[in-house]
């Protein structure tokens, strides 16, 4: 028996974080590195500009070397903290923390480093520079036995105002269109990101500007909401709270409850257990009670404080640009809370899209809904994985084509959940849990969106059939006309008949299409209608109100 | 002083001023009394060469027409008058069909069916009915046009013209020949009148054989004493020259016809034979009915059936969805055929090996008969009753058993037609 170190562990099981798949080795690791830069980027309050290169270095029988290099305008980091960053797994600054960010436990990076070493035995340069004076660069492997940072080289260098880090990692993979996907979804949920991506070939290339200058707010971190308390959690907050009271707890432990509702919440325990005892000294089942009143009290949703979503207008700029879709609508739900974690759900439906993703192939259709559906967590787009995904489930059950958005549509389903400790089903961070409020969230933002695209659609199939109709009365009146000018020999009506019976407007483009002439060119000078005849002249307004 | 109107000038005048007021029965009742001479003044003032009203012009300048063709003419040249001054002065014009179903209709023993005068008005005001319309005044010109060109057409010959002039339009293709058939009833129930006065036509069903010489609507002349000859669907244009036989009587069924013709029962009684053949085409019923009107006798022979009181009613009384037609009825013909008081003289000795049962159908027939207008007398409500009562019927075939053998076949048919005769129409043979 032996302790094992979490670096072996990984080493041995690669697929826990996303890297099982040659295919997916250079997506994921972009998507590692590139999340902690704009994590980064967003808490120093910096407008994040990231420049991605690849390089292809050598053939390896079916697989090719990469060299892939990602360089941001961050922050950087402290040279003390980036052996420790790098080179040791389980370390972050986000773990535990009740506050939106991309990465969640400090496993990412370091990972990408560890499969580098492991298939190609190369060592990661990193450079890194915190104050633009000076920049350090660092060889680094893992020793895996200890997970912990080897530091093969050391040096600085200056660094011309530049802040920030850069990466170059070697990787052994085979290459995949969907680096190129990843890389536009993330461009189109982060507006505010300017992104070059140098690629293999003269075509595999990225320019993406930002389009707002607005970093997005910085989620501050919030107590937990009682709606989503349970056992576990109570357990935890009551052994280490300093109040006394369980008054005071629930007002000082929890997000939105003020004395009204915690009161509630109270009267509720009142015959079940002493209230008067110390939240501390509470039994299994008395926090049991307490976890079940917490949740059927009335009380605000989360605040969203800790929350950053996209927002409506953002959402649809980041996307429209790069579809030009014939209509569009997004939708951002309130906060909900599972397990007193919040989250909120973001839906855009493009529809009848006539440009597509690099990247995104008829393959990106969902075979069940016949749509283009792209998740995003915390503005981080998933690629992988998506059966397993609440989020594609919920899509297929919100019965898109009830909205009429149906597969020849060419229509994209963005679908973003940001949230607090979101319940994904790996390490990998490929795909959410199926998760009850997940779930319905989901469901009814797609549905509350689909019913403002189906709105679009009604209004434009109507001007269609007012069209079709305007149309039909052309074609039929112009028959009539054509059958009465046979019997007369001679053109009948004059233009006025089109317009007192509410065609004039179609008439020039059926006389083309069908080849018909059927009216008097002259404007009737003399004028045939009799003065005593005052009747005819009432039945006219009626045509015209036809 | 002005100059005097002449009869054209007046007839476009009052046809203008209906139109105006968008009242096409005014229209019709103009066209229905107008004098030939004066229509086709007005139409020489108004045509254009090459065009439809051209053709109805030289129509009813030259060609021989009964009056009913005359008529017709002029009430669908008329109509489209009409039409194209309403369509000169840009408003919408409204035609009125007369409906014939049970609620329209009423009866009279003398005048049969006739429509009530309820109407569908159709409108170009209208989408859908403006597309009716459209094809309606195709059809007209078809139809005149085909006058013109002395041809006939069938219903079959419409419904291809129709679907190739409209198939190319959208919205516009018929849905089937039932569309055509159902636009030259709506033609016929507009103006009123059969549309075999417009050639529109059947095909030739029924025979007539006897001492009767006939002008068919050709001009040709024919007698139909030395053979039967066809009756075509045009029958009711024809005209009888001549004619020596005492009565006409029309059978169901083709056996009898036969027997009566070979037997020379006919011959020697001086009876004329029209074969019927089931249910009788309209140019049978309008022959019957010129026959009639020249005086002589009709004695209907049928089976004894509910379905055959129909039959024989709809000879002598007319129809329900033909009640806007005149000339398809003779209200003084007779019934000659096995009734129920039969039973117990001329069939008597047979009855029991002759009778058949009802079917479900021919019941459910009896029983709808007894509410029909036309069987609300003592005697058709006692034989439907009868057939309510016993559930059983026979057939003309029967007689010919009841004589025996064929032998006596003739003898016994000249006796029974001969006691019929007398017993129905008072006609001595």
């Amino acid at each position: 028996m032996k302790e094992i170190s979490f670096s072996e562990f990984i080493a041995t099981n690669p697929h826990l974080v996303g890297f099982e798949s040659s295919v997916k080795m250079i997506p994921i690791s972009i998507h590692e590195i590139l999340t902690n830069s704009l994590d980064a980027c967003e808490s120093a309050g910096i407008l994040p500009e990231v420049w991605i290169d690849l390089k292809s270095l050598d053939e390896k029988g079916r697989f090719k070397r990469y060299k892939l290099t990602i360089k941001d305008n961050g922050p950087g980091i402290l040279p003390k903290n980036v052996p420790l960053v790098f080179g040791k797994l389980l370390y972050g600054s986000k773990f535990g923390v009740r506050r939106q960010s991309r990465g969640q436990q400090g496993i990412g990076v370091s990972a990408v480093v560890l499969i580098s070493q492991i298939k190609t035995g190369e060592h990661t340069k990193i450079i890194s520079s915190t104050d633009g004076r000076k920049s350090h660069i660092f060889k680094i492997s893992i020793d895996v036995d200890r997970n912990t940072a080897k530091v093969h080289d050391r040096r600085t260098e200056k660094a011309n105002g530049w802040t920030g880090v850069e990466i170059s990692v070697i990787l052994e993979a085979q290459f995949s269109s969907r680096i190129m996907e990843y890389l536009e979804l993330t461009a189109a949920i982060n507006p505010h990101l300017s992104l070059h991506y140098n690629g293999v070939t003269e075509k595999d290339r990225l320019e993406v500007n930002r389009r707002t200058e607005e970093i997005p707010t910085i989620p501050i971190e919030t107590k937990p909401h009682p709606s989503g308390a349970d056992h576990d959690l109570l357990k935890r907050l009551t052994a280490r709270t300093k109040h006394s009271t369980l008054a005071d707890f629930l007002k000082g432990e929890f997000d939105r409850v003020r004395s009204d509702v915690a009161k509630q919440i109270i009267d509720r325990c009142k015959k079940r257990f002493d209230i008067k005892k110390k939240p501390a000294d509470l039994s299994k089942e008395e926090l049991s009670t307490l976890a079940e009143a917490m949740s059927d009290v009335q009380m605000l949703p989360p605040s969203s404080e800790c929350l950053s979503p996209v927002g409506e207008p953002i959402l649809i700029q980041g996307v429209v640009s790069q579809l030009s879709p014939s209509f569009i609508e997004a939708v951002t739900r309130k906060p909900q809370a599972m397990h007193g974690q919040p989250f909120l759900v973001e839906v855009i439906i493009a529809y009848n899209c006539t440009t597509e993703f690099g990247g995104t192939g008829e393959s990106s259709i969902d075979p069940a809904t016949g749509v283009y559906i792209h998740r995003f967590v915390n503005r981080v787009p998933l690629l992988f994985s998506e059966s397993g995904d609440v989020t594609m489930k919920a899509a297929r059950d919100a019965g898109l084509s009830r909205y009429e958005i149906a597969p020849e549509t060419k229509s994209h389903l963005f679908i973003h959940v940001a949230g607090v400790n979101i319940p994904y089903t790996s390490e990998s961070k490929e795909a959410i849990k199926y998760v009850d409020e997940y779930y319905e969230e989901i469901r009814l933002a797609i549905q509350e969106c689909g019913r403002k695209i189906s709105k679009h659609i009604r209004r434009i199939k109507k001007s269609e059939e007012e069209a079709v109709r305007g149309k039909r009365k052309a074609i039929i009146h112009s028959l009539l006309l054509k059958e009465i000018n046979r019997y007369a020999g001679r053109k009948v009506a004059s233009p006025e008949y089109a317009t007192a019976f509410g065609f004039d407007h179609c008439v020039s483009n059926i006389e083309e299409e069908f080849d018909l002439d059927i009216f008097r060119r002259e404007i009737a000078t003399k004028k045939r209608l009799r003065q005593t005849d005052r009747r005819a002249t009432s039945i006219t307004a009626i045509a015209v109100g036809d | 002083m002005p100059p005097k109107k002449t009869g054209g000038e007046r007839l476009y005048e009052s046809i203008e001023d209906a139109a105006l007021s968008d009242e096409f029965e005014q229209i019709y009742e103009t066209a229905c009394i107008a004098k030939r001479q004066d229509f086709v003044r007005m139409l020489t003032t108004h045509k254009k060469d090459s065009s439809t009203m051209a053709m109805a012009h030289d129509i009813l300048q030259e060609r021989r027409l009964t009056r009913s063709q005359e008529q017709s003419i002029m009430v669908i040249a008329s109509y489209c008058l009409g039409a194209m001054i309403r369509v000169e002065n840009a408003l919408p014009y409204t035609f009125k069909a007369l409906k014939v179903d049970r609620a329209s209709v009423e009866y009279d023993d003398v005048d049969g069916y006739t429509a009530s005068g309820d109407t569908l008005a159709m409108t170009t005001s209208n989408i859908d009915q403006a597309a009716t319309l459209a094809k309606l005044q195709f059809l007209v010109n078809h139809i005149i046009e085909t006058i013109a060109a002395n041809s006939v057409s069938t219903k079959r010959d419409c419904y291809y013209m129709l679907k190739n002039q409209f198939q190319k339009y959208p919205w516009m293709d018929l849905a089937g020949q039932g569309e055509s058939d159902r636009l030259i009833d709506t033609l016929e129930r507009i103006t009123r009148m059969q549309r075999e006065n417009l050639n529109v036509t059947a095909d030739p069903k029924g025979l007539i054989y006897g001492n009767i010489t006939i002008i068919d609507d050709e001009g040709k002349e024919f007698s139909c004493g030395e053979r039967e000859q066809s009756i075509t669907g045009l029958a009711g244009q024809w005209e009888i020259k001549k004619y020596s036989a005492r009565a006409i009587i029309p059978v169901e069924k083709t056996g009898v016809f036969m027997d009566l013709k070979k037997l020379r029962v006919a011959d020697e009684l001086n009876i004329g034979l029209i074969h019927l053949g089931g249910q009788p085409a309209r140019g049978c019923r309008a022959l019957i009915k010129l026959l009639s009107e020249k005086g002589i006798p009709i004695g209907v022979l049928t089976d004894f059936s509910p379905w055959s009181g129909m039959i024989a009613k709809s000879v002598m009384s007319g129809s329900i969805n033909a009640a806007h037609l005149p000339g398809l009825h003779a209200s003084r013909a007779a019934f000659l055929g096995i009734e129920s008081a039969d039973v117990n003289t001329w069939l008597k000795d047979v009855w029991k090996s002759v009778q058949e049962p009802l079917s479900k159908n021919d019941l459910l027939r009896a029983q709808n008969n007894l509410s029909l207008p036309y069987m609300q007398d003592d005697y058709w409500k006692g034989e439907n009753e009868w057939f309510v009562k016993h559930g059983r019927k026979t057939e003309l075939e029967a007689l010919g058993t009841a004589a025996g053998s064929p032998m006596k076949k003739k003898e016994f048919y000249k006796s029974f037609l001969r006691t019929k005769l007398r017993q129905k129409l008072k006609v001595r043979v």
